[in-house]
Order: C-alpha cells, then structure tokens, then sequence
C-alpha cells in the first residue's frame, strides 16, 4: 500500500516530470470549450436575429409593392381618365351644348415689304 | 451461499434489462422503419401533398401594348395620343346563396344598370314612330280630335314601355340571383368604374360583388377602326382581331411571366423562402404614322358624304408621297371597337381601304399617260383625232368617250384635253403610241397585281391578268387603259399615284412609325423606296396636267381656294356578280388628287360606292376631296400660292 502510496505519489511526481503540461493542456481545452460555447450562443442570437430582420424587411417589401401597385393603378386611372376627356368624340359632344362659333375661312395676310410705317 | 444468491440476482436483474432493452431496440427499430417508409418510399407522394398546400404556381400575364398616333403637324417623336389602351372594367357578379332578398337585389340592379338605357332606347322608339312625330292629321287619315289626345296617348305609351321593359330585365335577373346553393352567377360585365362605386356598399350588402378586369379601349370609339381592329378572345385567351391588333398581335400581347412560391398557414407567401419569379415581358406600343386630327376630320367628312349621297359606303386614305406614310385612312360603314360584337354583318371588320378590289375607272388615264409620256411616245401637246369612238381589232362595237351621246367627237385635241375631258379613246390613242406590251410593263411598275406589303392583314392584290397573258388581246387592254377589265384596291391605286406626283419613285406605303418595346428600345421605319417607276421630268409633266383637269377639266370641283390642286375623278361601271357585264346604273366614284402643286404635301384618294344622287365623281367625290384638302393645307399652314 505504501508502495501503491509512494507510487501514487511516485506516479504523480513521475507524470509531473513526465508529461509536465497535462494540467495546462485541460486548462486550455476547458478554455477552447468555453469559448467556442460563447460563440455558438452569439452565432445563434444573430442568426435568429437576421432572420427576424429579414422577415420584417419582407412585410415591408410586401407593403411597399402593394403601395407601388395601388399607385400604379391610380396613375393609370388618371391617365385614362385625360385620355378619354382628350378623345375628340368626347370634345365634340360637350362643344355641342356650348354654342360656340365654328371657325370659317381663314384668310392669310400678306405683308408687303413697303408697307412699313415710316414716322 | 451469498455469493451464488448474489450472482443469481445479479444475473435476474441482467435478464430484466436486457428484456427492456430489447423492447426498446425493437420499437426504435419500428420507428425507424416507418420513418424510411415515410420518407424514402413515399417521398414523392408526400412531397406533392404537400406541394399541392403549401405552394402556389399562377401565371402572371402581361400588360398589352398601346397603339398611339400623332398628334401634332409635325411630329415631334413626343406628342402622341393613345387610340388603343387598357382599361379597368369591373365585373358584376352575385353570389345567389347570399342574396337574402332576390326581388329587392333584382329591382336596384335594374335601377343602376338599365333604367336610364331603357328609357332613352324607349324616347327614341317615341321619337321615330311617324305617328307620335307627324304634325298634320292629313297625311296619317287620322281625325283632328285624336291629336289633341295624342300627347297624352303618348305618355301612356311611354309608361307601359318602359313597364314591360322593366318587367323583363328585372324576371331575367330574378332568374339568375334565385338560384339556392349557387356560389357564382355573373351579372353584367364591362361595368365602368365610376358608375359602379357610388352603390358599391349597398350592393355587397345585398349579395353583390364585383372585381375588376382589365379591358382593350379605344377611347376615339369608330373612328379608324377598320385601321386598328380590336381584342377579341379564342381558345387560348385574348387575341388580336383585323387591323394592327391582329397583324401585330405577338408584339402587343408581350410574353406571360410566372411566380412559384410557398404559401404559409393563413395564406399569404412566405417572403423569406426559395421562390422563383419569371416577370412578364410587357407588350411593345406601335406609334403610328397617322395624324390624330386629319384622321377624325377625314372620318368625319367622309361619313357626312357617305349618308348625304346615299352611298354604300366609302373609303379616304391620305399619304405623304415622298416617304409612302399613311396620315389618314377611313372607311364607311364602321363599326365601335369597344363593342366590336354589336354589329350586323361581320364583313364589316374588312378594311376596304386594302381589301376591297374595284374597276377604277378614269383615274387609271393618269398611269397610261405616264407610261407614253415617259417612254417619250406623246407629249402633253401630242394631238390626235377624237371621233368620240373607237373600233378595237376583234372586238364588234365600238369604245366610245362617256360624252359621246351628247358631244359625238371632239376633232383634234391634245394630251392634255384627254385628261380635262377624260376621253377613253385618247387613252387608247396613247397606249397604242406606246406599245401594248410596254403599257403591260408600267402597269405592273406601278405595283398593280401585287400586294404593297403594308402591316395590316387581309390586303388584296387586285386582278391585271388580262395585261400578263403571253399575248394580250386588244379589247383588254385597250379597256385597261381607262380603268376597266382590271381591279385594283384603293391602296395600290394611291401608292402608285404618289409615285406620279413625288418625282417618279413607288414607295412602300406603311402605317407604323415606331415600335417601342417594354425594355424602352426603339424600332423606327425607314421610308423604303421599291424602284423608279417614271422620270422626274414625266412626274412634273403629269403634275402640271393634272393642275389643269382641276382648273379646268371635270375636276373644278376639287379645287380648294388659294392653291393649286391637281388630281383626276373616275366614275367606274361595277361588274354584275355572277353575271356578265356591268350592272346598269351602279357606279364607283373616285378621286384622287394632291396639293399643294409645287411641293405636295399629301396625296389623297377618295371613294364612294353606288352614290345614288348624282351620276359623276365630280359631283360626290371631289367636293369631299376639297374640303378634306382644305382643312389638311390649313393644319400644316401651308401658305396660299395665290
């Protein structure tokens, strides 16, 4: 036993002169593993929190198309709107109720070059 | 002893866990079994259940092109107006299993869609019985006491009009909104937007709904309809009918897109998930070379004309004779795009301006007289005998001028008398001067026989088979040379024409300007020269000659004040159908002119089918000619040369 003891002790002593960095060795293991925890736990934060963004940037995306469409379409309204008060089908209805004059001969006016006011 | 107990129990206790875990192993192994059932064997089944829940395949269709026009005199690559355009319309439909109350849901739909329709069908129905209109008794035999009586008469009549009109319009609705346990019954479609939003609330209350459509407008209704067709449906979808829709109907509709998507529990797509997205490829837009304002004043004219003589129908077409560009092309009878379904005879969707093949009558002298002036066989001051007849070899009677009844002969005249005076046996003088074979040739340089190439479907390319035969008989072409035994359409007739007028060139006549596509390219038409038809010294020749058939020859007519006008009528005997001959007392009136003399700015032909009120193109097609000329020479203020 006090052998066992002694090599106990020896082993010991025995591993310390012989494998001197064992117990650095689990320090730095028990180190890496801490660290590599702390990493995985940030990559998860970020990754639950990119996808949230993008989820929220996809609804806004989503609202803004809807927004761009509902524009697109009153634009259009409007433009259809002008072009059939521009049609001339329509003009001359509405002319009709308004007793307007319809435009006769024309007649050009020739500028002769003496006719120019002297004084 | 304890020892052996011991390992006894040890040993019991060993059995029981290795049972446990037996069991365990086996039902992780059924597990596992079904899960590759599930999974690996069945995969593809599952996939498209779940594919069939979750994911959304549409397709997406494109917006089609517009067709826009010119809208100011000179175009400036900026000023357009849209003659063809999409329009939201809504779709009127109920859902009869929700309709509480189908005789008050059936009565407001005839107070919003059909009162007013009714009643203005039902006042012009009182308007145009001749017996509510008629201001005497005398020409009705009805006594003088009743038309004391006969206004209220009339309101009672109107009354029960628009009872019984209402009556079925209202069973008609009734019958489609009393269906129990129907989920759809459309009501009416192509509503406007405007008329159906101030009852939009009441009619969903009643069971009423409504989604919008997208619709092809066509904002200036019947005018230039022939010209731009419309959108009807087939098979397939909507598709392109006659005229620009039908002939660039590819380029219009643009190319469908798709979207492939997942869709999530309450229906919306998941954004942040694979999904493939095709975007459409919109339609590309056509900008014509047509001028909005010449286009509707022609139009207009040329339907004035048309009912004013009684016609049965007609046809306008201007171009710009130095690049074959189409300003203005009208036909009568037309027809509404919008509601391209409300006609009576489906021919009407021809476009007669490049359809329709005619005898064209004198018009055709011109093209003889360019032919032996150009050749160098006559001159404008050539003279020959007029007897008023001429006896052609193998043919029994003799060709005479349309005046012969009333002048006989008109002794020794010049080339350009023939054309004031429109004599047929100077045009036959001059193709015999020039040879009938080499008349043939100029007749088919002149694009006859032939289609022009225009974009637009359905153009014919008349009939000159009596000048290709390897031996050409006298008595055809002789009658060819006034315009008579060959048929041409209008198009050929003013395209050669413009060759006449432009110094000697045939043009390719289009009607396209540009074409823009969705990505904003843009695809321009050149003017594209075919050949050399005539000099330039012949073109001045017949210019000057035709200025004098309308100072004065039988055009005076056509003259517009101010300018100097050239152009040619032609009154053309119509073939009996299915009969030899011409049918008696049925004549197409033509004129086709240009102006100003000097430096035309457009070329026109004007036609009128079987006018009933006057016997002479000088008579119906030229006045229309002049007036059209008129406003054209006013619009692009060309100033007056005397």
């Amino acid at each position: 036993m006090i052998i066992k003891d002694k090599n106990k002790n020896k082993n010991y002593n025995f591993n310390a002169k012989i494998f001197p960095g064992k117990k650095a060795e689990r320090s730095y293991l028990g180190i890496l593993n801490k660290f590599l925890f702390i990493v995985i736990i940030i990559n998860g934060i970020y990754f639950v929190a990119s996808v949230n963004d993008l989820s929220i940037k996809g609804f806004v995306l989503r609202e803004l198309r809807l927004k761009s469409e509902e524009l697109q379409n009153n634009n259009k309204l409007v433009t259809n709107k002008v072009t059939e008060l521009e049609s001339y089908e329509n003009i001359q209805k509405r002319a009709l109720g308004m007793n307007l004059v319809k435009a006769g001969t024309i007649e050009y006016i020739t500028v002769i070059s003496e006719a120019v006011a002297r004084k | 002893m304890i020892s052996s107990k011991y390992n006894r129990k040890k040993s019991d206790n060993g059995n029981r866990l290795n049972l446990v875990m037996t069991v365990i192993f086996l039902l992780a192994g059924s597990i596992l079994l079904r899960l590759y059932g599930l999974q690996v064997s069945k995969n593809d089944l599952y996939v498209a259940l779940a594919s069939d829940q979750h994911q959304v395949y549409n397709k997406l269709q494109p917006s089609r092109g517009e067709i826009y026009i010119q809208n100011s005199p000179v175009p400036d690559g900026k000023d357009f107006y849209p003659v063809a355009t999409n329009k939201d319309f809504a779709l009127v439909y109920a859902i009869p299993k929700d309709v509480k109350s189908p005789a008050e849901a059936a009565d407001r739909l005839y107070e919003i869609f059909d009162r007013k329709n009714v009643e203005d069908e039902v006042d012009k129905m009182l308007k145009e019985d001749p017996y509510f209109s008629a201001t005497s008794s005398d020409g009705l035999g009805i006594a003088a006491a009743d038309i004391k009586n006969r206004e209220e008469f009339k309101a009672i009549k109107r009354e029960l009009e628009l009872e019984t009109r209402k009556k079925s319009i209202v069973a008609a609705y009734l019958d489609k909104l009393s269906k129990e346990n129907d989920p759809y019954e459309p009501i009416r479609y192509k509503v406007e937007k405007e008329t159906l939003d101030p009852y939009i609330d009441e009619l969903h209350g009643l069971g009423i709904d409504h989604i919008m459509e997208a619709y092809r407008y066509y904002p200036e209704f019947s005018i230039g309809s022939h010209l731009f067709g419309f959108v009807g449906f087939d098979d397939s979808g909507k598709i392109g009918r006659y005229g620009l829709e039908n002939f660039f109907n590819e380029e219009l509709t643009g190319a469908p897109g798709s979207i492939k998507a997942e869709r999530s529990g309450n229906g919306s797509l998941i954004i942040v998930n694979d999904r493939e997205f095709n975007e459409p490829k919109n339609g590309s837009d056509l900008i014509l070379t047509i001028n909005r304002s010449i286009q509707f004043n022609a139009c207009q004219k040329l339907n004035a004309a048309a009912l004013r003589h009684g016609a049965d129908g007609g046809t306008v077409i201007v171009m710009e004779p130095k690049t074959g560009a189409i300003i203005a092309m009208c036909s009568w009878p037309d027809y509404d795009p919008n509601n391209y379904g409300k006609v009576d005879d489906i021919s009407i969707y021809n476009n007669p301006a490049v359809f329709d093949q005619y005898e064209p009558g004198s018009i055709f002298k011109i093209f003889t007289m360019s032919a032996g002036i150009d050749q160098g066989k006559v001159t404008p001051e050539s003279t020959y005998n007029d007897k008023g007849s001429i006896k052609i070899p193998g043919w029994s009677k003799p060709i005479k001028n349309s005046d012969f009844d009333t002048f006989g002969g008109h002794g020794t005249v010049d080339m350009i008398t023939v054309l004031e005076l429109s004599l047929n046996t100077g045009s036959i003088h001059v193709m015999q001067r020039t040879g009938p074979e080499v008349f043939a040739d100029y007749v088919k340089k002149f694009g006859f026989g032939q289609k022009t190439g225009i974009e637009l479907p359905g153009e014919g390319s008349g009939n000159i088979v009596n000048l290709e035969r390897d031996v050409i008989r006298p008595v055809e072409v002789a009658t060819a040379t006034f315009g008579q035994g060959i048929t041409v359409t209008p198009l050929q007739t003013i395209t050669a024409y413009a060759a006449v007028v432009n110094g000697g060139i045939l043009m390719k006549p289009y009607v396209v300007d540009e074409i823009v596509t969705s990505e904003g390219e843009r695809i321009k038409t050149q003017p594209q020269p075919v050949r050399r038809v005539i000099s330039e010294r012949t073109s001045l020749l017949l210019s000057g000659m035709m200025v004098r058939v309308v100072e004065e020859g039988h055009s005076t007519r056509a003259a517009v004040k101010g300018y100097y006008v050239g152009g040619k009528t032609g009154t053309a005997q119509v073939a009996g159908s299915g009969t030899k001959g011409y049918e008696a007392g049925r004549t197409i009136h033509t004129f086709i002119g240009f102006a100003p003399a000097d430096d035309p700015k457009f070329v026109m032909l004007v036609k009128l089918n079987d006018p009933k009120d006057v016997a002479w193109a000088d008579s119906s097609t030229a006045p229309l000619f002049s007036e059209i000329a008129e406003f054209i020479l006013n619009y692009y203020q060309v100033p007056k040369e005397r």
